[in-house]
């Protein structure tokens, strides 16, 4: 369940209200809020140091997080942005899958796994991902 | 120190889940990490340069520990990757006209003593210490 407050074309301001905590801002329906976001320090035992709706963070292997959200998403399609810092410039993330032209491993509802890497592929730890969620 | 989760994974290492507070941490061992998991303190887990190879680590019980097979694996690969990009840089040097600043026997000779070392680690701290020169060679050479 969520509070959620809604612009309407011609319709001014809808909104359900219940006792979740989760509200999203619409647009003609569409969420214009993020629905998680999160900034931690990815070494070692992880030092989460915000977020908002997310329930905890697993490191499954150096340079691979999963991310458990609080509430569940409505659904998996949900846009991903966000950035790292490193002393490394070659470093990135991205969702992980298993090839370029595969589907995500883990994007579901309640989970979003991600890596970061060097360009030569290898996994490697970053100490600050920040990462935000938007959909509906 | 504070309370994570931790689970032996698929790939037979050790994953630790990090609660953020939002929700209780017994609801976070149950929505978030398979039957199985565990709530340590972090403070038990390897520390210094155990923490290091946090790819080694194994689940014993309650207890996690490092194998020394596994991480001398690790380490013998991360000096591989070195050797790969010293040698991509070596080349462009050349490819360029330019003197490495390191000649290719000392270069060589780094190598081997690094290898050496490893083979005869018996520490997390001694793979990284036999490791430690070829990255500050790279890191030389690279200006």
């Amino acid at each position: 369940m969520t509070t959620i407050i809604n612009a309407v074309s011609g319709n001014g301001l809808t909104q359900t209200v219940d006792g979740s905590g989760i509200i999203k801002v619409q647009s003609n329906g569409s969420t214009t809020n993020a629905l998680a976001w999160i900034n931690f320090n990815g070494v070692t035992t992880i030092s989460i140091n915000s977020q908002y709706n997310i329930s905890s963070v697993t490191r499954n292997s150096t340079g691979d997080y999963t991310l458990n959200f609080a509430n569940a998403l409505t659904d998996s399609n949900y846009a991903v942005a966000g950035s790292i810092v490193n002393n490394n410039a070659s470093d990135g993330w991205c969702v992980k899958s298993s090839g370029t032209s595969s589907a995500p491993t883990l994007k579901t509802t309640t989970q979003l796994e991600v890596i970061s890497s060097s360009t030569s592929g290898t996994l490697v730890d970053d100490i600050s991902f920040s990462i935000i969620i938007f959909g509906n | 120190m504070a309370n994570v989760i931790i689970y032996t994974n698929s790939n037979g290492g050790v994953s630790i889940c990090i609660p953020t507070g939002e929700v209780s941490l017994e609801v976070v061992q149950t929505k978030d990490t398979p039957t199985g998991s565990i709530i340590v303190d972090d403070s038990t887990l390897p520390q210094g340069s155990d923490a290091q190879f946090f790819d080694s680590w194994v689940l014993n019980g309650s207890t996690v520990t490092v194998d020394q097979s596994k991480a001398l694996a690790q380490a013998t690969t991360q000096l591989n990757q070195l050797a790969y990009t010293e040698a991509s840089h070596r080349s462009s040097k050349l490819g360029a006209g330019l003197n490495n600043v390191l000649s290719d026997s000392d270069w060589a000779n780094l190598l081997t003593t690094a290898r050496t070392a490893l083979s005869s680690a018996t520490t997390t701290q001694a793979l990284l210490d036999a490791i430690a020169p070829i990255q500050t060679a790279i890191t030389a050479n690279a200006l």
